[in-house]
């Protein structure tokens, strides 16, 4: 069964600013999906449509089968959503909010402290459950945040953004509850910009730019697209200044570390220029992947700035 | 697989109380502030009438008295919601409440009840002084409640709807202000001394209506007459108000 169908949609703003351009898909039930796309790609304003919280200037969004309303409240019952923007409820406790928010979901209130203790434990906050939310830091405030947007168990999640801020173990800890959100067959869209962590979660993806969907599949085939390709990572040694003009060419992922995404043709060539006795001397670590998520995302983006370049 | 949402939703009563909760929490960092603000400013004003004027009547008394509550009033209900709904708006925090399974007008309806109780220390504050200092013997019934939560209503709707109109809390604070102002002059000025268009004026007030209302009730004299013409008139701003804030505050664009 279909969860979403988005159907010719078109949303603009004024009279030219075309925040989506005609899009069409669905995401199933129970499936991971995954919105990327660089800032003012239309992710937010797409999912924004998908909760009511704006309605298409022209087409349709069905949730279960049914076209999405503005003020719907079957949509407010069905979907968990976490907002790009921080959740404004700072003169509560963070125990409160989450509780509060369990209640306003209909939960009563002996079962809504139960699951906001859980949650509260499961996101790694139990310990700053009586701090005011307003007085919690970004990355806490933000864990709050994804704490409401999954108690009462809602069986569709929208989470826009849901690692930002967080720290490397507070993320991990975020895609590991996502991960078994997913296991218990809850269907979750993520809009994200960390497409490598992304994809340890998502079954599907949507990479978005300008408005539209320039590409969409499960990341296996979209990686599929660049199957002549490899990724070649090259971490340099302390102390050397900057890397060849070869390697520059690639993209710096670290201080001294560079990825490269090659065509399989030109492998030996960077083969031999790594044997040079002088340039592997200043090398540290070398590895040679395929295409990750990540460098499918960026192709596309690639290309697109190329498009829009005069 | 997860296929129908067979989620609850909260009922209204318990949905309101829920909200209502989560917005006198506001009171926790701001009590001082809406104590301090609702009853020194109405407090001031009719201390410094009595000292202006040396045998005030008591009718002129009671209608210090009474325009200084609804003052009181009008200061957390005008001017400080019309900030705090043009931030909610601008920080999107409606979209909190429309995500969820709640009546629309239980979130406002907390909003505007939470505001109406911030004033409540304020009116406890002026009546003591106004007793005091104008030395006349207040009657306080039971009908002052309603009398007070109807004028708090209604004034509520129009900070809410000034906060809705305008683009950031700056604005809001500048237009709440001129408004309260407007209910200041306008309540406490009786009509009998006002240039006609600024008794049409005081006519599309509310505030009009509950310094009326209070001005019987302080007296005794609130008679079926009085509550209701004066009392079904603030229900009928409370309602209109009410609603047009519960529709503009959920607008979706």
């Amino acid at each position: 069964m279909l969860a979403f169908e988005i159907r010719h949609l078109h949303k603009t703003y004024g009279h030219d600013v075309r925040a989506n351009d005609g899009l069409d898909f669905s995401i199933e039930t129970g499936e991971v999906f995954g919105i990327l796309g660089p800032n003012g790609a239309g992710k937010s304003t797409l999912v924004q449509q998908m909760v009511g919280l704006c309605v298409p200037t022209s087409g349709e969004i069905r949730l279960q089968g049914q076209p999405i309303r503005p003020h719907d409240r079957r949509v407010r019952r069905l979907v968990g959503y976490l907002a790009q923007r921080p959740l404004a409820l700072y003169d509560l406790r963070a125990r409160e909010a989450v509780v509060a928010t369990g209640r306003l979901r209909g939960l009563g209130r002996p079962e809504a402290e139960r699951e906001a203790d859980a949650l509260l434990r499961e996101i790694g906050l139990k310990d700053r459950q009586d701090r005011l939310v307003g007085n919690l830091s970004g990355g806490e405030h933000r864990l709050v945040g994804m704490a409401t947007a999954l108690i009462g168990s809602p069986p569709v999640l929208i989470l826009d953004e849901p690692t930002n801020e967080l720290d490397p173990v507070a993320r991990r800890r975020v895609w590991d509850m996502l991960m078994r959100r997913r296991s218990e067959g809850t269907t979750i869209i993520l809009v994200t910009h960390n497409v490598l962590e992304a994809e340890r979660v998502v079954g599907r993806v949507a990479i978005m730019a300008r408005g539209r969907i320039v590409a969409i599949g499960t990341p296996g085939e979209l990686k599929e697209r660049l199957h002549a390709q490899v990724r070649l990572e090259v971490a340099l040694r302390d102390g050397v200044p900057q890397a060849e003009d070869w390697l520059g060419a690639g993209r710096q992922i670290g201080e001294r570390r560079w990825s490269l995404t090659l065509g399989r043709d030109r492998l030996g060539e960077a083969f031999r220029r790594l044997a040079d006795p002088e340039t592997s001397a200043e090398i540290d670590d070398l590895r040679i992947a395929s295409p990750s998520l990540e460098d499918v995302y960026l192709a596309y983006h690639g290309e697109e700035e190329r498009e829009d370049a005069p | 697989m997860r296929l129908e949402g067979t989620l609850r939703a909260p009922g209204t009563l318990s949905a309101f109380w829920v909200l209502l909760g989560m917005q006198l929490a506001r009171a926790r960092r701001s009590w001082r502030q809406y104590i301090i603000v609702s009853s020194a400013m109405p407090s001031g004003i009719a201390i410094l009438l009595r000292a202006m004027t040396s045998h005030p009547g008591e009718a002129l008394a009671l209608q210090i008295i009474s325009g200084n509550v609804v003052l009181s009033v009008a200061i957390t209900a005008i001017a400080m919601l019309a900030q705090q709904v043009a931030w909610m708006r601008q920080n999107r925090t409606f979209d909190y409440y429309h995500t969820l399974p709640v009546p629309n007008f239980a979130v406002i309806l907390a909003i505007l009840v939470a505001y109406l109780l911030f004033a409540l220390p304020g009116i406890a504050v002026v009546l003591t002084v106004g007793a005091l200092f104008y030395g006349v013997h207040l009657v306080i019934s039971p009908g002052i409640l309603p009398a007070i939560l109807g004028t708090g209503v209604a004034l509520s709707g129009i900070g809410a709807l000034l906060g809705i109109a305008s683009r950031d809390g700056e604005l809001a604070g500048l237009t709440g202000n001129l408004v309260m102002m407007a209910v200041l002059f306008l309540g406490i000025i009786p009509s009998g001394r006002l240039p006609l268009p600024l008794v049409a004026l005081s006519d599309i007030l509310p505030s009009t209506y509950g310094v009326r209302l209070l001005l019987h009730l302080l007296t005794g004299q609130a008679s079926p007459y009085v509550w209701l013409v004066d009392g079904l008139m603030l229900l009928f701003f409370s309602v209109v108000l009410f609603f047009a804030v519960e529709r503009l505050s959920y607008r979706v664009g």
